[in-house]
């Protein structure tokens, strides 16, 4: 029974969904409408579920002296600063100014960092090993130039191929990628909803 | 006590709480930017921040904007929102997945989960991706179709290279097995052309996608440069140095 | 797996030193998420980038990709081609990485990791938007132990007789030097990273010299008709679908696009499928309230709030908006008391929808759940630069009506728009970067080959 109830509600809900998508049906439409946002519910109590894990490790953490007690401790009292500042004022300045001065700069700066480290990758990956070195070499470069704001005024033909480039090699090689995306996420859902995969038993 | 600190921050004369922000973002700013001469406390103090502010939003989101919202219409008129009973259940037997002993009740959910997911996954990725890029990629060849001339060669050698270099992609990462004879042979050694020719045209992929990395990576760091040479600076102008 | 934290190299468990540039490792863990593929704290239990759960303590390891320590092993080394062999174990060092190909994900596994080939990737596959290709949805579980059968095991040949297959250029790679040579020295690292912060700081004394030169792509002046051509009074649908991580390069786009909009009297309806997104969100439109004060909440704009839920939130979104936000974000009302939601029930009620997203999978989600059902509603893609490659094949199959990557889009649409802000100065600053990258290619392959020779 523990194993047969999530097995016979994934398959009914996947099927349910699927036809859903596929059949314009009233009924079946007000049917999907209600699973699918019964799903954002569930999605919603999955965050919780995510953030109780990490408070949870970290409180472990705290009272064992695994780790550093006091980064533990700053986590905490971060991320339950921030809920209760976020439940009980929602729209308050405060919870603005913990988004502006705190959320917004920690973030955007640790991608800042990759741009210095991109450039010393870049110096690793210029190298011309092999053909498809000089490849990589050669269109990255050729990309980054005309995609500078200014080419076109320099020559059309710079826009030109910067289009081409795009429309042509770029276009085909990443159509072949998500081509091949779209066949892996339907073979994936496929063993889900023939229960060949069950991913929500733990096997 | 979140009321006190609300009404003290309110108390403090106009700018104050900006004044405190930039400084506080600055130096944030800074620590995380330390991160290029190695592993030290500031950035590990900011990245420990990070995760929890992130992780609290995130969490109150959730709550003010999905759970709560329905749970009012639920608890006032049960009759009508039902499902959202339903729903809520389920979600409780979610949360029991941080138990450890009592987390197969949690399957149940993850059962509705994954089976809703697969099933609108699996219709989006067929009628939204697999068939309109199929017949996105079945052009004519014909350089007539393309006007006069060279003009129409142009288009229809794109046409082709286009054709070619999706099918080469898609072969470089599908296999077959080697079979037996000369007719497979043949076709083995096509095939290895062919996925020969993926090889390159993924690697123009990704040449592009380095030089766009590049790009936002930059973007980033201009961005925070601007920030702290620009709001930060200011206030050591304000205080007259 | 040790991702170094210099260089972004992996080490294996354990390692104290990197492999590649020998920064010390003490302390610093990092663990790659299984389903999007961001590198997370050691301790992290759930990715931060998508929350996904990474590894639950009691669950097998994560297959990782091969490391140096374990790739070559016996038996594929035995099967290796004789040239394979002859890599000196310094080569092998830093060559020898993890195929970031999609091949490895959708072919039944090999018994034994292919003998790994020089990857010209290295070290850019945590930077670049290859999670997608590699990962999705094949990583989402830990893999089984899988025993191949006969067919499994031909395929599993042919992988490796592929893999493994010198390419012309690579004879040279054979017989490369020794670390110290393929390696970056703290001092060339320290050269690098100052001049990234030079390149940076370009337009601060340049002012704007290639501004005047800015000429706006024809998707720019397309999204820009579009916009235009809209009826006052229209309702346009926002998504503000990126993290902060990208707020330097998306916000400036997202600003003006609605300033544009706002000048016009079209009513923005903004949502977020990120709970970080809303706030950005507001950040922007807060901003344009004060450039625009005749344009104000609930009247002219309102900020529906965070839709989670993935796949099944935008299908929600389709089905209904009443089913989707009960109430608006700011003021906690529900959307028939708001002037400028009431009478919108459906998507069909948009005149479009207009898309800032830092990652395709949401790009590909918003294509696949709400464009295939309402390809009447123009789709616009305004993403980040990194993202915006992997999608140019929908913007030319017609399912996007525009693609704009942020960093140069920005610039090209101020400039479009008759602005001269600092913004269109950073152009400068990407002309100083081209430039730069040039001259490491050429120092980088001088040094390279000059080492070649010298090991010869």
């Amino acid at each position: 029974m523990k194993k047969t109830l999530p097995l016979i509600v994934a398959i009914l809900c996947g099927v349910l969904s699927l036809a859903d998508f596929i059949i314009p049906n009233p009924q079946l439409d007000a049917l999907g409408a209600v699973l699918v946002e019964g799903v954002t519910i569930l999605a919603a109590f999955a965050l919780l579920l995510g953030l109780l894990n990490i408070l949870g490790t970290h409180v472990h953490r705290v009272a064992t002296g695994e780790g550093s007690r006091g980064l533990s401790l700053s986590l905490i009292l971060a991320m339950l600063i921030t809920m209760a500042v976020g439940i009980a004022f929602p729209h308050s300045g405060t919870l603005r100014w913990i988004f502006r001065y705190l959320y917004v700069p920690l973030q955007s700066t640790m991608t800042a960092l990759l741009a210095f480290f991109v450039v010393s990758a870049a110096y690793r990956a210029f190298r011309l090993r092999n053909i498809e070195a000089l490849i990589l070499l050669v269109t990255s470069l050729l990309v980054l130039f005309t995609q500078l704001p200014f080419v076109g005024a320099i020559s059309p033909s710079l826009a030109i191929i910067r289009d081409w480039l795009m429309r042509v090699p770029v276009t085909a090689a990443t159509r072949g990628l998500i081509l091949g995306i779209a066949l892996g996420t339907i073979a994936t859902s496929l063993r889900i909803l023939l229960a060949v995969d069950r991913p929500y038993t733990g096997e | 006590m979140l009321e006190t600190l609300a009404n003290v921050m309110n108390a403090l004369p106009a700018g104050t709480a900006s004044t405190i922000g930039t400084w506080v973002a600055a130096l944030l700013t800074l620590a995380v930017l330390s991160f290029i001469f190695g592993e030290n406390p500031a950035f590990r103090l900011a990245e420990y921040l990070f995760v929890g502010i992130a992780a609290g939003y995130a969490g109150a989101l959730a709550w003010t904007q999905v759970l709560w919202p329905r749970a009012k219409l639920f608890l006032a008129n049960p009759q009508a929102y039902w499902y959202y009973g339903l729903f809520f259940a389920l979600g409780l037997l979610l949360l029991t997945r941080g138990v450890r002993s009592l987390s197969t009740l949690g399957n149940l959910p993850l059962g509705v989960l994954f089976g809703t997911g697969a099933g609108l996954a699996l219709g989006g990725a067929l009628t939204g991706s697999l068939v309109p890029q199929i017949e996105a990629s079945v052009v004519s060849l014909s350089p007539a179709d393309y006007g006069q001339g060279l003009v129409g060669w142009a288009y229809a050698i794109d046409a082709f290279i286009l054709l070619i270099g999706t099918i080469a992609v898609l072969s470089a990462f599908h296999f077959t097995g080697k079979g037996q004879g000369a007719w497979s042979g043949f076709w083995h050694g096509l095939l290895r052309i062919l996925q020969g020719a993926g090889r390159g045209f993924i690697m123009v992929a990704f040449g592009a996608l380095l030089a766009g990395a590049t790009l936002s990576f930059f973007a980033a760091l201009q961005s925070r440069l601007a920030f702290l040479l620009r709001d930060w600076i200011k206030l050591f102008g304000n205080m007259g140095l | 797996m040790i991702v170094c934290p210099v260089c972004q190299h992996r080490n294996p468990e354990g390692a104290k030193t990197c492999e590649a540039c020998g920064a010390s490792l003490e302390g610093f863990f990092y663990r790659a998420c299984p389903v999007c593929g961001a590198l997370n704290p050691a301790e992290a239990v759930f990715c931060r980038r998508c929350l996904a759960e990474l590894i639950p303590s009691e669950a097998p390891e994560e297959p990782l990709p091969p490391t140096e320590a374990e790739a070559p092993s016996e038996e594929t080394a035995s099967t290796a081609p004789p040239t394979e062999k002859e890599e000196t174990p310094e080569t092998t060092e830093e060559e020898i990485t993890e195929e970031p190909s999609v091949e490895e994900e959708i072919l039944p596994k090999p018994e034994h990791p292919p003998v790994p080939v020089p990857n010209p990737l290295e070290g850019l596959e945590e930077l670049l938007p290859l999670e997608a290709a590699v990962a999705l949805p094949h990583r989402a579980e830990p893999r089984q132990v899988h025993f191949p059968d006969e067919t499994e095991r031909r395929d599993a040949e042919l992988f490796q007789q592929i893999a493994t297959e010198p390419a012309p250029l690579r004879e040279q790679a054979r017989v490369l030097g020794t670390p110290r040579t393929r390696a970056l020295s703290p001092i060339g690292r320290l050269i690098l990273y100052i001049l990234v912060l030079l390149i940076a700081i370009v337009p601060y004394f340049s002012g704007g010299f290639t501004a005047s030169w800015i000429t706006p792509r024809e998707d720019v002046t397309t999204l820009l008709q579009s916009l235009n051509s809209l009826p006052q009074g229209a309702t346009v649908l926002l998504a503000f679908d990126y993290d902060p991580a990208y707020a330097g390069e998306m916000n400036p786009l997202a600003l003006d696009i609605t300033r544009q909009l706002a000048q016009r009297s079209v009513h923005i309806v903004a949502l977020s499928t990120q709970p970080a997104g809303i706030g950005l969100a507001e950040q922007v439109l807060r901003q344009l309230s004060d450039q625009v004060p005749a344009y104000r909440y609930g009247q002219s704009y309102a900020i529906l709030g965070y839709l989670p839920g993935q796949e099944a939130g935008l299908r929600t979104l389709n089905s209904s908006l009443g089913d989707a936000f009960k109430e608006d974000y700011l003021q906690r009302r529900s959307l028939g008391e708001l002037p400028v939601t009431r009478g919108l029930a459906t998507l069909a009620d948009f005149e479009q929808i207009i898309l800032f997203a830092d990652d395709e999978t949401t790009v590909r989600r918003w294509i696949e759940q709400i464009q295939s059902r309402n390809p009447e509603i123009p789709l616009h893609a305004l993403v980040t630069a990194r993202i915006a490659p992997m999608l140019v094949p929908y913007r030319q199959s017609g399912q996007l009506s525009t693609l704009l990557p942020g960093t140069p889009g920005a610039i090209e649409l101020e400039a479009a728009m008759g602005r001269r802000s600092f913004l269109t100065w950073t152009s400068d600053a990407y002309t100083a970067l081209f430039f730069s990258l040039l001259f490491i290619a050429v120092i980088s392959n001088v040094l390279y080959l000059s080492s070649t020779r010298r090991v010869r």
